[in-house]
């Protein structure tokens, strides 16, 4: 719910997992490639962001982002409310880089900068978010996709085309994500439904 | 409502600070005390000046980023709550509010009203822990404790690490935070067979890191916003006496 509305999320288990396999490696070296690269990707950002000559809040474009998804990409949505999302993503991300004002440098404390930095993740997210739910046409966990249901109303799931679990690959800015799968197999339970009458 | 505000603004921690006035009007006594610092920081943005630099984060009241000293109280002028949970309708209508960052020589000022606070994780670094594992929640009727050491063992651990009762103490000392931490581990049995080590560590630690010592005024408890007692301090002093042993 808070990456869906607000851009915050919480890392999965996973990372950690990750990073905790390379305890004891070395670090790589600030004078490295790698590191290099890093930091003028960073640099750039960040002195594009405070270019930024607009008088709109950074604020106002976060909660506009957040209400968009909300209607459109929440607990239930709908092919058509999913489809129209993506076009109206890219025009707020257009009016944020004409219209949004970051008062104060580069070289101290600035919260708007801040704030500039986590808006434009939280674009990058809401595409992915909405690539994936557009994606997965059926209803499946607590998502409710609209065109996917008993004539009761109760959430139906497609086990013959979605009976896996997905990671996207990010693949650049602007870069649709590849999508990887892996399907999930039972082999001591039989898959039913749950119904909610 | 209208309200005057004075705030403080300071650059960076070696910079002058001075107190800048902003005029409000049309405020809804329903607007948080945080809300009101973003409507003037959006006027800021549109004006194209610099925004006041304030901390928060979940806003309601648990993770103890927003400590604010607002007319001379740490959290503002009511009891048991933080600056978050404090609304315009609790001031007066064209009321003058002064609004100042924690006041306390081991928290410097970041910018305007941001401070450092990192002198409490580094206390809680030095001992504020149970360092075996002792698994998740176990059954309740297996512990050898009883109910009313629970409970206070729960209250004491309320704590969210605001600082307002460094803000608050004249001698600027972190008794009530380590006090907290150590009483909440000491009164259950997990924390128990580290509680002398744990209450000399933090001591140390605090008073290395420039907290100043207990006089016992109380004005810490009177300023907490989970209403921590005292008495946990009491407790540690104990704990600290044992260690000494
Ligand atoms: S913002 Fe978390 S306690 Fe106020």
């Amino acid at each position: 719910m808070q990456g869906l509305a607000d851009g915050f999320f919480i890392l999965p288990y996973t990372l950690p997992g990750y990073l905790a396999g390379k305890v004891g490696e070395p670090c790589p070296d600030v004078a490295s490639e790698v590191f290099r690269e890093a930091r003028s990707a960073v640099v750039q950002r960040i002195t594009a962001l405070s270019a930024l000559q607009g008088t709109v809040p950074v604020d106002h474009f976060h909660r506009k982002l957040g209400g968009l998804l909300w209607e459109h990409a929440g607990i239930e949505r709908s092919a058509g409310g999913l489809a129209s999302v993506l076009p109206e993503i890219d025009q707020l991300e257009a009016s944020f880089l004409k219209e949004a004002g970051i008062p104060g440098s580069d070289k101290t404390v600035n919260q708007e900068l801040e704030k500039a930095i986590h808006l434009q993740d939280y674009l990058t997210l809401s595409r992915l978010m909405t690539t994936d739910a557009l994606h997965r046409e059926e209803s499946c966990g607590s998502h409710f996709r609209t065109e996917s249901q008993t004539a009761e109303g109760e959430a139906l799931r497609n086990d013959s085309r979605f009976q896996y679990v997905a990671a996207w690959e990010y693949g650049g800015e602007r870069e649709t994500p590849v999508l990887h799968t892996e399907p999930l197999v039972f082999e001591n339970i039989q898959v039913t439904d749950r119904k909610y009458r | 409502m209208r309200f005057v505000l004075k705030i403080w603004r300071q650059a960076g921690p070696r910079s002058k600070g001075y107190f800048q006035r902003f005029d409000t009007d049309q405020v809804s006594g329903d607007t948080s005390f945080l809300e009101l610092l973003d409507i003037i920081n959006n006027r800021l943005v549109k004006e194209g000046s610099e925004t006041i630099a304030y901390d928060h984060d979940c806003r309601e009241g648990i993770c103890g980023a927003c400590g604010l000293y607002i007319n001379g109280r740490p959290h503002g002028p009511d009891d048991g709550i933080t600056t978050c949970q404090l609304y315009m309708r609790r001031f007066r209508d064209g009321q003058e509010i002064t609004v100042e960052p924690w006041r306390s020589g081991a928290f410097p000022v970041i910018k305007d009203l941001m401070v450092d606070r990192r002198a409490f994780d580094k206390i809680m670094q030095a001992g504020g822990f149970v360092s075996v594992h002792t698994g998740s929640a176990p059954e309740a009727h297996t512990m050898l404790i009883t109910r009313e050491k629970a409970e206070e063992s729960m209250d004491a651990s309320a704590c969210i690490g605001c600082g307002a009762c460094v803000a608050s103490c004249k001698n600027g000392s972190a008794m009530l935070f380590v006090a907290s931490r150590v009483s909440a581990l000491s009164l259950i049995p997990q924390g128990k067979p580290e509680a002398a080590r744990r209450a000399r560590a933090m001591i140390a630690k605090m008073d290395a890191l420039g907290f100043g010592s207990c006089t016992n005024i109380g004005s810490c408890q009177m300023e907490c916003p989970k209403n921590i007692t005292v008495a946990h301090i009491a407790r540690l002093n104990r704990e600290f006496l044992y260690c000494k042993r």
